[in-house]
């Protein structure tokens, strides 16, 4: 399995921990991934505001650029915001022709000429669609028994395409989760917004809905993330979301790869957890060393998800 | 009894084809009547009411004239119509030819049980280690893999699941009878090649594919699967889409050209979804995403062989065959799923919910949660659920969903007491019907059902995971949220899978939707003229424009038989030999038993009963006979009966006896006359425990005692008119009088204008786009020339008297002259005009005028369009509240239709319509949906604030309160247009005079709002058109072809004859108190003021025995129910 | 009683912006399944579809008085939901495109946060996080956003999240001059 690679900018910045547990996680899932050369910013929520064009040209020049190296190869995207931009200009490219043909205008500057076949995929897509929880099953040799991970899906891997989970009730992450030796928390809030930048543009609006989610997530000992949008909101808000609800919300939130990282065993450097990646972790058997977490905070509040028949 | 020559094929039992078969049937035709599934009714087999009747009355379809042709008891038990072939568990694999000459071939579907041979003994259920969930309660309860397909079902016989069944054999074994053909046996002669480079897929597929008793070969790339191609032959291929070196895609290409008929599936995995589409373009049948299962697997799989194995296709000629596919109910699953269906427990479909309420449901009829039994006090129902709506490809309405929640919150309230709680969410309730509007007011007023404007968006489970919680916006902005017990996804429809089939095998159009496309200004003819469609296969329709439409494609097919042919030459059966046993012989009985044959161990009457019926000095023989369930068994009856000397019949057998078709044929075999023949159920097939003594005395005592006490008479026949009177010359009155005359019958057609054409005077076009006048061209010239109608322009009716077969009328000439016209039924066509509307600014601006005031401008050009800036519609004014409460059906559409036109002529026209709730049922919502892409403004209004109109200059402004906004918006606008409605145009007079009633808005009452849409109360007399209630120019062609089809029925032959039971009376007991007149609900008693006697109309006679009841001197009785013979079986009874 | 003429036609324009949403909203039936699908539709001025009515009735300047469009975090719920399937979220964002480009001052911190985004994109290519946050808060001229984001910055710090130093750049400036080009040409 091979694919290009666009980190995109977060995942230079604060969320480095991302690419690093993303880059060591599929290497030792023997993926290997081709950085696109060159890479530019795909233009966040920033360039729609601006204008609806350059919102399509940012990312797609990126996608040109890995089409130009290897055509038929799909492009993984590890930041859900990137995800949908790179996928939207994908979108557009194939099945819109006038759109396509001034995204190619625009980008015969950079004397790119991009065909627009480039498949975009999310990395939660690629983990759990192509490499499949077997095989990361097959690799774990540190089982994270006991241990309750709560699955974050936020939007927009989710939505408005849905390539590989359902919008309304995604489930992509359980097997995966299961895969680890973990429990999957049921929660209500595995698709729930968590305000993108609104935490920081309108903070009310945003603080409410990471106040939200931390709370459901009361029983949970980790959230997983997908996004280093949700990652950060749900990391660095904790304070003030707690202070909102009068609560305790501190959680330890991690992304996905630093969860399947710390299960096979790879150093926690390599993944950028620190102290165990703040995670009760596994001190096999039993969860009698699960710190701070009182036998009823693990009270069953399950959103039963029955299943009929 | 007669029979025309032709045969008509009907696809689909529901009620649509067995309305249409019926109708046909009636009229004298052959019908083969064919369904996939093991019993008849469809979806209305599921369900115990209807709206607005709240009852359930699918009998009510049965025949009333020659009613013994078919069977008497519930429909939704089973059907039987002397002249209707009915194939359950049958296709159709083929049609081909012209109309008139069309072949159609019928497959069986593979596998299952014999229903001539099952007894229903219930001991293959009983065996059937396999539970499945069971269709007809929805899924709610689980059934064996061999089972009755229908609680109801009668005769008894049961049915196989073959996606259930794991062949294990147990039934093979319990079956007394050998019914039972497992499907599969010929399994290992279907051969599958399954083409993956993944060694793994390739084992585990042929493990389980030779589990299910299938040949599986394998290859492992491209090209090794099309080397195996060429060497040997394959039923299926099993084909991965991405593979290294060559791609399935490509495969798939190169083995269709190689081998065409081989049928192919795809597998993917979720990320190339897009290609298997594609795939399926290039001629793959299905696909399969990876990683499946064996459960997901094996059906496909088991399907493609069902039809390879169905090799015994039974061919047949037809001059017509009608579609009655019927639609299915849209899955919730296959969508985006806000509302947690199937994941939430207590959120339910409409026919799920259905059934929950049925005593025959999986809770006895209680209401409780499906799962954990709990009460219910709050339900909420969710319209639109995958209709209306784009994303889900439904850019229609269903037309029946909000009027069955509402119908479900009363069946609700009536179940579980007045204080549950019931909540329709809903963004318009459509009422579009006669009483709808009605019926939900008293849902509303009466019984406190609540209705909130709003679509929720999702359901999710509530706080501590009880109960359901529903948020929802109001119209003023505010979010509500409440929980509920249970959720009714009030789910959309779609076209059964049958009709694309059909539409791919005959080439006929579908609409967007899948639904069949019907020619203009009809709902049943299609592009292919032998092909027509029943039912709600091109479109979706309430249960009475169903059978409306059902009977308008009877009425074409039937015209498709009469022309090839059929009717010239009919096939007289042999009278029944009555003369030979004249009445008041002295009974000699031949008491027969029959004489098992299905297995060895068939069991003996005790012989004490055997005795007690050699010693009765009226019983001539007792004799054991061959089956009677076999041809042979029935002819040997007549000779037993000639060398016993005997005059009845009793019949000692089993209850397959019961079924109706045997008996008919031994009624035919013996020469008896019907009340001759009586049979006792002995149970006396093979394996069954020995009969009772006692009940076996009982059956056979009461058979003898009705035998010994019967009384014979010959079946009266009333001769009749063979003409028709149609009263009114627009759409409606044309079209059926030429459907009629078509079939060579006479008509006389009254106008009372000087021109025909009614309401298409001023009509331009319909929503679809067609144009008006040449349809109406069409029709005054057809009717003009043709030689069966008698055209009477400016007259009317003065007098009218008579009943069905015979009336006469007189009619009035334009100078006054008088014409006395003969004929055997009426059909009253006396349309309807726009209603008279006041208020709403109307005579105080210019600006403001009713939609048929705007139709004539246009038509006439007079309308200046370049002048107009805006244009308002106000919707039901003077519609939808007392008097006038009930909508009018047209308006909406018209509204949208007169926007269209009037921007047509003045481009970038603002318009908005002013609305309560907007009515376009079925495909009229899509011109509402581009009607908004459009820019029309859409805003609606709450009937206790109707807009206000008041006169500017040569405009008007118009003043409504924007609910969403929360405050009165005004417009300006240079025309303003009143959508007023439409009132019937039929004198009371006139009804009374043929015996039919008027309803309080008055228009034509029939004799079933549902099941009987265009029979009056009284035989012979019909309507169609705006008579019976606001419809659209195709709909009232159809309510014509209708009661075209309805009338043939009666005038296809020379004497109408009657039922076998028939009330009789008694004149030396009869004191003329006329009490038997008045509780006679088929109007078939009449006091003959000449003869001072009271008649009875043998043909009009239901047999029903309300008069028998009522009569204070037993001079009313019901022939076979005479006080001697009831009392004579209470007292075998008492033993 | 103080009503504004619903189809006035003297209304001001409400730019070429407003004209394509509300092509975009037309098919729009007023079901409120977007309302009750936003997540942030409590802490709107206006309802979602309240908005879309006033966008259909042409109310621009009551919409440009709304804060609810910069309260839309994009994450397609109502899109989803959406029975018409209008792209509700993309209305959304050609919303705030208008008020960009109209450059109005209520909208000066959202502005501000796009401007200062994009302007780092046009020199680097890449955003940096650090550099991004100082020019916004400095744009936006309020200290107590700055309080805030050090918190949040140091905090990111400590563990190591936020790197300091700078990286290669690269200049998109011919990029975005061509899309304005092509995106502005008749």
């Amino acid at each position: 399995m091979r694919y290009h690679y666009y980190p995109g900018c977060s995942l230079e910045g604060t969320a480095r921990d991302y690419d690093r547990s993303t880059r060591a996680v599929l290497a030792a899932l023997g993926v290997e991934l081709l950085e696109i050369p060159d890479w530019t910013c795909c233009g966040a929520s920033a360039a729609g505001a601006a204008g609806a064009l350059l919102a399509r040209v940012l990312p797609a020049r990126n996608l040109a650029l890995a089409e130009r190296r290897e055509a038929k190869r799909d492009v993984l995207a590890p930041c859900s915001a990137c995800y949908l931009n790179l996928r939207h200009a994908a979108q557009a490219m194939r099945a819109n022709p006038r759109e396509a043909a001034a995204i190619r205008e625009v980008l015969s500057v950079e004397e790119l000429r991009p065909e627009g076949r480039t498949r975009v995929r999310h990395l939660l897509d690629v983990l759990a669609c192509d490499v499949g929880a077997d095989r990361v099953a097959a690799r774990v040799i540190r089982p994270l028994r006991g241990i309750r991970i709560a699955p974050y899906y936020g939007c927009q891997c989710l939505r408005p395409y849905a390539d590989f989970d359902d919008p309304e009730r995604p489930t992509s992450m359980e097997p995966l989760i299961r895969a680890l030796g973990a429990e999957v928390f049921r929660w209500r809030s595995g698709g729930a917004c968590c305000g993108a930048s609104l935490a920081s543009t309108q903070r009310e609006a945003g603080l409410s809905r990471i106040a939200a989610i931390l709370d459901d997530a009361r029983g949970a000992d980790a959230v997983a993330t997908v996004c280093p949008m949700c990652q950060m909101n749900l990391v660095a808000f904790q304070g003030p979301a707690s202070r909102r609800l009068r609560r305790d919300l501190a959680r330890t939130v991690l992304y996905l790869p630093q969860l399947i990282g710390l299960a096979l065993g790879l150093p926690q450097e390599a993944l950028g957890c620190r102290g165990e990646g703040g995670l009760p972790l596994p001190t096999p058997p039993g969860r009698a060393a699960v710190r701070g977490r009182s036998p009823d905070g693990a009270a069953d509040r399950r959103d039963g998800e029955e299943v009929r028949r | 009894m007669k029979r025309r020559v032709g045969r008509a094929v009907v696809v689909g039992a529901g009620i649509a084809g067995i309305r249409a078969a019926l109708d046909l049937a009636e009229v004298g035709y052959g019908v083969t009547l064919v369904d996939r599934a093991p019993h008849p009714t469809g979806l209305l087999g599921r369900l115990d009411s209807q709206f607005p009747t709240d009852r359930c009355g699918l009998c009510r379809m049965l025949p009333r004239i020659e009613r013994d042709a078919a069977s008497a008891h519930c429909l939704r038990r089973g059907f039987f119509h002397e002249r209707i072939d009915l194939r359950l568990n049958t296709e159709v694999a083929a049609i081909e030819g012209e109309a008139g000459r069309l072949r159609v071939t019928l497959r069986r579907v593979s596998g299952g049980v014999d229903p001539e041979r099952c007894v229903g003994c219930g001991r293959c259920a009983a065996v059937c280690p396999v539970e499945t969930p069971d269709a007809f309660n929805a899924g709610l309860t689980l059934r064996k893999a061999i089972d009755r397909p229908s609680p109801h079902a009668f005769p008894d016989a049961y049915a196989l699941d073959p996606e259930a069944c794991t062949r294990c054999g147990a039934c093979l074994e319990a079956c007394p009878t050998g019914a039972i053909r497992l499907p599969g046996a010929e399994r290992r002669s279907f051969r599958i090649l399954v083409v993956d480079d993944e060694l793994s897929v390739r084992d585990s597929l042929k493990e389980w594919l030779e589990a299910e008793g299938f040949s599986a070969a394998m290859a492992a790339s491209g090209p090794e699967a099309l080397a195996a191609l060429e060497a040997e032959s394959f039923h299926l291929m099993l084909l991965d889409i991405k593979m290294p070196g060559m791609e399935g895609v490509e495969v798939l290409e190169r083995a269709k050209r190689m081998r065409p008929a081989l049928d192919v599936v795809m597998m993917t995995a979720y990320a190339t979804v897009e290609t298997a589409v594609e795939a399926m373009k290039i001629g793959a049948l299905d696909y399969l995403i990876k990683p499946f299962d064996v459960a997901s697997l094996i059906p496909k799989v088991a399907e493609r062989f069902e039809r390879f194995a169905a090799a015994e296709d039974l061919p047949l000629t037809a001059a017509a065959v009608v579609l009655c596919g019927g639609s299915e109910g849209y899955d919730p699953l296959s969508g985006k799923n806000p509302f947690g269906y199937g994941a939430l427990a207590g959120v339910l479909t409409q026919l799920e919910f259905e059934r929950l309420l049925s005593g025959t449901g999986p809770t006895g009829g209680r209401l409780l949660r499906p799962r954990d039994r709990q009460p219910v006090g709050r339900i909420a129902w969710i319209q639109c659920v995958g209709s209306r709506d784009l994303q889900e490809g439904a850019d229609f309405c269903a037309s029946i969903c909000c009027m069955a929640s509402i119908k479900e919150a009363l069946r609700a309230k009536a179940v579980a007491g007045a204080e549950l709680e019931a909540t329709i969410f809903s963004m318009d309730v459509r009422t579009p019907g006669k009483s709808f509007q009605r019926y939900r007011e008293r849902a509303e007023e009466l019984h406190g059902v609540r209705f909130v404007r709003a679509r929720p968006h999702s359901v999710t489970r509530g706080p501590e995971g009880k109960g359901l919680r529903i948020r929802w916006v109001e119209a003023g902005g505010g979010c509500r949220e409440e929980s509920f017990d249970l959720v009714v996804l009030a789910v959309g429809r779609r076209p059964a899978p049958v009709v694309a089939e059909a539409a791919e095998r005959l080439g006929l159009a579908l609409n967007p939707w899948g639904f069949l496309v019907p020619e203009p200004f009809s709902l049943c003819r299609t592009a292919h003229p032998g092909i027509l469609i029943g039912g709600t296969c091109g479109g979706m329709a309430d249960i009475a424009e169903t059978v409306i439409q059902a009977s308008a494609a009877a009425a074409e097919a039937s015209l498709r038989l009469h022309a090839a042919g059929g009717g010239a030459a009919e096939e007289e059966k042999p009278p029944a030999a009555l003369s030979e046993h004249p009445a008041g012989e002295p009974p000699r009985i031949l008491a027969v038993f029959c004489r098992c044959e299905r297995s060895a161990d068939a069991p003996a009457l005790p012989d004490p009963v055997l005795h007690a019926l050699r010693r009765d000095p009226e019983v001539a023989a007792v004799e054991p006979v061959a089956p009677l369930c076999t041809a042979e068994g029935r002819l040997g009856l007549a000779a037993l009966l000639s060398r016993a000397g005997a005059n009845r019949l009793l019949l000692g057998a089993c209850r397959l006896l019961r079924h109706p078709s045997p008996l008919r044929e031994i009624e035919e075999a013996s020469g008896l006359p019907a009340g001759w023949i009586e049979t006792a159920d002995l149970a006396l097939w093979a394996g069954e425990t020995r009969p009772d003594a006692h009940d076996a005395r009982f059956a056979l005592q009461s058979g003898l005692v009705r035998l010994k006490n019967a009384e014979a008479r010959e079946t009266e026949a009333i001769p009749i008119t063979r003409a028709a009177l149609v009263v009114g010359g627009g759409v409606a009155g044309m079209t059926a009088a030429l459907a009629v005359a078509d079939h060579g019958v006479a008509v006389d057609l009254v106008e009372a204008a000087d021109r025909l054409g009614g309401n298409l005077a001023w009509l331009t076009r319909t929503l679809e786009g067609h144009p008006v006048p040449s349809l109406r061209e069409d029709l005054e010239a057809r009717v003009k020339r043709h030689p069966r109608i008698r055209l009477h322009t400016r007259s009317r009716v003065v007098q009218a008297e008579g009943e069905v077969g015979s009336f006469v009328t007189l009619l009035e000439g334009p100078q006054g002259d008088v014409r006395r016209i003969e004929h055997g039924v009426v059909i009253l066509a006396t349309g309807g005009r726009e209603a008279p509307v006041h208020g709403f600014g109307r005579g105080e601006s210019p600006a403001v005028m009713t939609q048929a005031e705007l139709e004539r401008s246009l038509s006439a050009g007079t309308l200046e369009a370049a002048a107009l800036e805006a244009v308002v519609m106000i919707q039901c004014a003077g519609s939808r509240r007392e008097p006038r409460n009930y909508c009018s059906r047209v308006c909406c559409p018209t509204a949208l239709r007169q926007i269209a036109a009037l921007r047509e002529r003045r481009p970038g026209l603002r318009a908005a319509v002013l609305y309560r709730d907007l009515m376009t049922p079925g495909f009229a919502e899509t011109a509402f949906t581009r009607a908004r892409q459009e820019g029309v403004l859409f805003i609606p209004y709450r009937p206790e604030r109707p807009p206000e109109v008041r006169p500017a200059g040569r405009a008007a402004v118009v003043t409504v309160e924007e609910p969403i906004l929360g405050r009165p918006l005004e417009i300006e606008a240079q025309l303003v247009v009143l959508a007023a409605g439409v009132v019937p145009t039929l004198p009371r007079e006139l009804a009374e005079a043929y015996g039919a009633r008027l309803d309080r808005d008055g228009f034509f009452e029939e004799a079933d709002p549902k099941w009987r849409p265009v029979d009056g109360l009284k035989e012979g007399v019909f309507a169609c058109g705006l008579a019976l209630s606001p419809r659209t120019i195709p709909e009232a062609v159809a309510t014509a072809q209708a009661a075209a089809v309805r009338a043939l029925a009666i005038l296809g032959r020379e004497r109408l004859p009657s039922g076998r039971i028939v009330a009789r009376i008694r004149r030396s007991l009869c004191s003329l108190c006329e009490q038997c007149i008045e509780a006679c609900p088929y109007g078939a008693r009449r006091l003959d003021p000449e003869r001072r006697q009271v008649v009875v109309n043998p043909v009009m006679c239901q047999g029903c025995g309300a008069c028998a009841a009522v009569c204070p001197n037993d001079a009313a009785t019901l022939e076979g129910f005479s006080a001697r013979q009831m009392f004579g079986v209470i007292e075998a009874a008492l033993g | 009683m103080n009503v504004p003429p619903v189809m006035d036609s003297s209304l001001p324009p409400a730019g070429a912006e407003l004209e394509r949403v509300r092509r975009m909203v037309q098919a729009c039936m007023q079901c409120g399944t977007c309302s009750g699908s936003c997540p942030n539709a409590a802490a709107m001025d206006l309802t979602p579809r309240r908005l879309w009515r006033l966008v259909l009735l042409d109310r621009g300047e009551e919409i440009f008085r709304s804060r609810t469009f910069t309260l839309c975090s994009a994450c397609y719920r109502c899109t989803l939901r959406c029975p018409r399937g209008l792209p509700l979220t993309e209305a959304m964002h050609a919303l705030q495109r208008a008020a960009h480009r109209g450059r109005m001052r209520r909208y000066r911190a959202v502005t501000a946060f796009h401007h200062q985004f994009l302007e780092s994109v046009r020199r680097n290519g890449r955003v940096n996080e650090m550099a991004f946050m100082m020019h916004y808060i400095a744009a936006v001229k309020n200290p107590l956003l700055l309080l805030r984001h050090a918190a949040l910055g140091l905090q990111l710090a400590a563990r190591g999240s936020l790197p300091l130093g700078r990286r290669p750049s690269r200049s998109l400036e011919a990029l975005f001059r061509r899309a304005a080009e092509v995106e502005n040409a008749p």
